[in-house]
């Protein structure tokens, strides 16, 4: 006889918790996505890239075992390595040699990965910009731009971000 | 006696409390009056009702209830149930023991939980490669590029030829 209230309660209390669940999730899937509000680090490694004696700085072999193969140089020098905290909707400047800048602008956090928009500018030449992508990138990952003469070889920038 | 006379015996008891709700209480309302032996049951239950009631507040004028409370002190101060909670095996087992349909609503509350975890929107970090990028834009005024995908890890590479070089995909030692 105790059962009839009893299920009562639990049909309320079972509602009750599907609704909290429906808002719960709902709210974390708008914070990861659109209401993110926090900041990304930038890491930009500056990598020479030759035909010189063969070897790859410890630092950055981990990166290069991951395109190994895609290229044909026998030597990965690592010649800076910058970390930076990026805010959202900020941008931040990386030295790079041979008077270019890398500029990176925080766009926000959507389906899971970083959005960044990286540009390359040659400071001579009235600010020539060299590239413009936008792209995003997983939660600590990494990608390349390179092609840029440097020395001997060309340069590479190996652009890593996480949160 | 027929079928639907036994089934309301069944339900007389309740009845007779007041506990029945909705159909039930209908069916044996409706009953009573058409059916004399069922009608008879319950007057029955009402004599036995008011007799034990009023033999139990005659024991219950003769009982000392001074003694009572001094019982019930005793009972709480045993140990395991001093603290006046049940002992944890049996809050469990009343766990347990809740109504199937009470299983039933947990288990469709933890699907609906299920399913939309599957449907938030984008790709679940489980399913990507570490390296994975989307590319959306590469603009470049003066050079050429090419956008290559390398190793297991996905790695995205730009990689830029500055057309003021003249070099090709032979001289960078790309081999794509």
């Amino acid at each position: 006889m105790i059962i009839v209230p009893l299920r009562k309660s639990l049909v309320t209390l079972a509602t009750v918790f599907a609704i909290l669940a429906i808002v719960f999730f709902a709210n974390v899937a708008s914070a990861k996505d659109e209401g993110y509000g926090g900041s990304a680090r930038i890491t930009v490694y500056v990598i020479e890239a030759s035909n010189g004696v063969p070897g790859v700085d410890p630092e950055i072999r981990e990166i290069v075992e991951q395109f190994e193969g895609a290229f044909r140089y026998s030597t990965y020098k690592l010649v800076s390595k910058i970390p930076k905290k990026v805010g959202l909707g900020e941008e931040e400047k990386f030295s790079l040699p041979g008077d270019r800048e890398l500029v990176v602008l925080c766009r926000g956090y959507k389906h899971n990965r970083i959005k960044l928009n990286v540009r390359i500018v040659e400071k001579r030449k009235d600010s020539r910009e060299l590239l413009n992508t936008d792209f995003g990138i997983v939660d600590g990952g990494t990608m390349i731009i390179g092609g840029y003469p440097h020395r001997d070889g060309k340069l590479m920038l190996a652009i890593s971000a996480d949160m | 006696m027929t079928i639907r006379c036994e089934k309301v015996r069944e339900l007389l008891g309740g009845f007779h409390d007041n506990e029945l709700q909705g159909r039930e209480f209908r069916t044996v309302s409706e009953h009573l009056k058409v059916c004399a032996g069922c009608a008879g049951e319950l007057k029955r239950l009402e004599t036995m009702s008011r007799l034990l009631k009023a033999h139990y507040e005659e024991l219950a004028g003769k009982e000392d209830l001074s003694q009572v409370w001094s019982r019930v002190s005793a009972a709480i101060e045993t140990p395991g149930v001093s603290d006046g909670r049940e002992p944890l095996l049996e809050r469990i087992m009343k766990i347990f023991a809740l109504p199937k349909p009470a299983w039933a609503i947990a288990g469709a509350v933890a699907v609906v939980v299920v399913l939309m975890l599957a449907s938030l929107p984008g790709d679940h970090m489980s399913t990507l490669a570490a390296n994975d990028c989307i590319i959306d834009k590469v603009d470049s005024e003066n050079c050429s590029f090419m956008l290559y995908e390398a190793g297991a890890t996905k790695m995205k590479i730009i990689w830029v030829i500055d057309q003021g070089s003249g070099e090709t995909e032979q001289q960078t030692g790309v081999t794509s």
